[in-house]
């Protein structure tokens, strides 16, 4: 394996929960805010909830080989080992039948393999309301228990079920998430340390380097950090023959002879990757159509039920509790997911309060119980105006042009879904001020996906059902890129199914 | 320059929540304007800023105002990097975090007592801060930037 593979600092501390552990570092500053304060968030960028944790910021570190311009999105990308799921939330949720229309294959040739992610990472997940959308397949354990906020929130939608769901087309149960609820190999359950966000310490939510890290152990396995992937190189036959990188050392070129190559890179990494193989080879620059990303918004509520109780900063810190909103049809599924904001920085969120700060610093410690966050999931799909394609005009390596506009009954779409969950929150209990609804800027959720589809039928710029291209016989994708669709879900889970699936068939 | 900021740096702490900042809070105070430099500041955001500098009750008054009309000012800023450096530090970070109240009546009273002390505070910056911007405006010839 071939990565640039860039590493996080080790888990500080890990024993301590958030509260001690803010006693017991000397500098907590510059843990939460950085050295250098990147992760303060000042009023010229309030319209962030969240500041990136410093002890992640390895994850978007930018790269000096990687050349990008975007226009109508601002996409992310990772040069870190475990890639982008490294500064995941760990939403684990199953494609049903419905998401996969436009897939060549149903659920039931994905639920082997969602079992089979499920036993070796640790996925919570019960029977409720939300099996309706999620498909409750094999290995899933049971859930962590609620604290106290979401507990309450999930027993005002019992009590008002029917209306909400009749009415506003609203479910609600518990949230699918890769985190352990009980051993699992060396990681032991959540223990409510309250610093999900921070870096999980005890490895009991799930990233990637953990498999990583078992790979590493395995005698068949051997990973070679340090290489920036520039293209492949192929025969007449078009059949790959080697991969080239360049040192992150020293800058110097390697060639690396393949039997079969498998690009993971994420969507954009890998179809750059294939690009530049193409542009390099015949000089042809070509255009990859179909890039698709979820849309998100954010909705900040007040739980009038919780307000002046006392706020709890130890337990999980992502997502207890879900939503799903049905539509005019089912590809028109809203995907939502709530947080009880425990122990993000609260000063992002006390200057966006309605007044003047000495106020919103008092009102603050009375809301601060009450406060949740919903984070709203949107679906998209392929359409050729959004794409890829090499800028090859100036100097040194081509630079990725992306060019992305979203659907044109997006705003519909938004307005909407939010104007039904803001009703259906008032009818729990719950404000969700209009003014503090947030749009996120596409690329922001950072699921990337659909350049190279999978197709039954051989078409170029497209692969397999089984992910091996057809333009290159040794060509495998195992990332978003062969997502021939994108519905509202995170797509993480179905990524692993899916790369699990590709390995079990053709490997 | 550092006593300067380590008294504006006194002065926001017990403004926010009442209690004097200890050396760790100064002293990242002071760092982080070390490492930001001397940032440009226009003339009217010097005299919110000197003002709230003045007299508490200046303060709050510039406080409302900035909260309303000038969410960038320098003072206002200045406020949200005293209250992320209190945030990471025991004691502030806990009183920062108890409530106040300890029910959903005495709480939404307080958070229309809030709502009142904000609405009289921006009342109060209109006629007192409002000729001054417009006195700095004429001077930098009329920019908006003053």
């Amino acid at each position: 394996m071939l990565d640039v593979g860039r590493r996080g600092p080790g888990p500080v501390l890990p024993e301590e929960d958030f509260p001690s552990l803010k006693a017991a570092l000397d500098d907590p500053a510059a843990y939460l805010l950085g050295r250098d304060y990147e992760a303060l968030i000042l009023p010229d960028f309030e319209r962030e909830y969240y500041g990136f944790p410093p002890s992640k910021s390895h994850v978007f570190a930018p790269n000096p080989e990687w050349r990008m311009h975007a226009t109508g999105m601002s996409p992310l990308v990772t040069f870190a080992a475990g890639g982008l799921a490294e500064a995941w939330t760990g939403g684990s949720y199953p494609f049903n039948d419905d998401d996969l229309e436009r897939f060549p294959f149903g659920y039931d040739h994905l639920a082997p393999h969602y079992e089979t992610v499920a036993r070796r990472i640790g996925i919570t997940g019960v029977s409720d309301d939300l099996s309706r959308f999620m498909p409750l397949h094999g290995g899933l354990t049971g859930p962590l228990e609620l604290d106290d906020h979401p507990a309450r929130l999930l027993h005002s939608y019992q009590r008002k079920r029917q209306s909400l769901n009749s009415r506003y087309g609203l479910f609600m149960g518990r949230a699918r998430s890769a985190v352990l609820s009980g051993n699992l190999g060396a990681r032991k359950p959540c223990s409510k340390l309250g610093r999900c966000l921070w870096g999980c310490p005890t490895q009991s939510l799930y990233t990637p380097s953990v498999t990583l890290g078992d790979c590493m152990m395995k005698p068949n396995f051997r990973y070679t950090p340090g290489h920036y992937i520039t293209h492949f190189r192929f025969d007449s036959g078009n059949r790959v023959t080697g991969v080239v990188s360049r040192s992150a050392a020293d800058a110097s070129e390697h060639e690396f002879p393949v039997g079969r190559l498998v690009l993971g890179g994420g969507t954009l990494s890998s179809s750059a990757i294939f690009m530049n193989s193409i542009h390099r080879d015949s000089g042809r620059t070509i255009t990859l159509h179909g890039l698709m990303d979820n849309r998100q918004v954010l909705m900040p509520f007040v739980n009038l039920g919780m307000l002046g109780r006392r706020f709890e900063p130890r337990g999980y810190q992502y997502h207890q509790l879900a939503m799903g909103l049905v539509g005019a049809s089912p590809r028109d599924y809203v995907h939502a997911l709530i947080t009880t904001l425990t122990t993000a920085l609260i000063h992002p969120l006390i200057q966006q309060l309605p007044f003047h700060l000495r106020g919103s610093a008092a009102a603050f410690r009375d809301l601060h119980a009450a406060l949740g966050l919903i984070n709203v999931n949107f679906a998209d799909s392929r359409r050729e105006e959004n794409q890829l394609t090499l800028d090859t005009s100036t100097p040194g390596a081509p630079r990725l042009l992306i060019r992305y506009a979203p659907r044109t009954d997006e705003p519909g779409r938004i307005a909407a879904a939010t104007r039904a969950l803001r009703s259906a929150l008032l009818r729990m209990g719950c404000i969700a001020p209009s003014r503090m609804t947030r749009l996120r800027p596409m690329g922001a959720s950072v699921h990337y996906a659909g350049t190279i589809p999978m197709r039954s039928k051989p078409e170029p710029l497209t692969c397999s059902p089984r992910c091996r291209s057809h333009d290159f016989e040794n060509l495998y994708f195992i990332d978003g890129t062969s997502l021939p669709d994108l519905p509202a879900k995170n797509l993480t889970l179905t990524l692993m199914a899916n790369a699990v699936r590709v390995a079990e068939l053709e490997f | 320059m550092h006593n300067f900021l380590e008294r504006e740096c006194r002065v926001f702490t017990r403004y926010l929540i009442g209690m004097e900042p200890d050396a760790y809070v100064i002293g990242k105070y002071i760092d982080y304007h070390r490492r930001a430099g001397a940032e440009p500041i226009a003339s009217f955001d010097r005299a919110l800023l000197n003002a709230a500098m003045a007299a508490r009750v200046l303060m709050w008054i510039a406080d409302s105002y900035t909260a309303a009309f000038r969410r960038n000012a320098q003072l206002r800023r200045k406020l949200v990097l005293v209250l992320a450096l209190l945030e990471c530090r025991p004691p502030y970070s806990d009183h920062l975090d108890t409530p106040g109240h300890l029910s959903a009546v005495t709480a939404i009273l307080s958070l229309a007592g809030q709502g009142m002390a904000f609405g009289l505070g921006v009342a109060a910056s209109l006629v007192i801060f409002e000729p001054v911007r417009l006195w700095c405006a004429i001077k930098a010839g009329g920019g908006r930037s003053a």
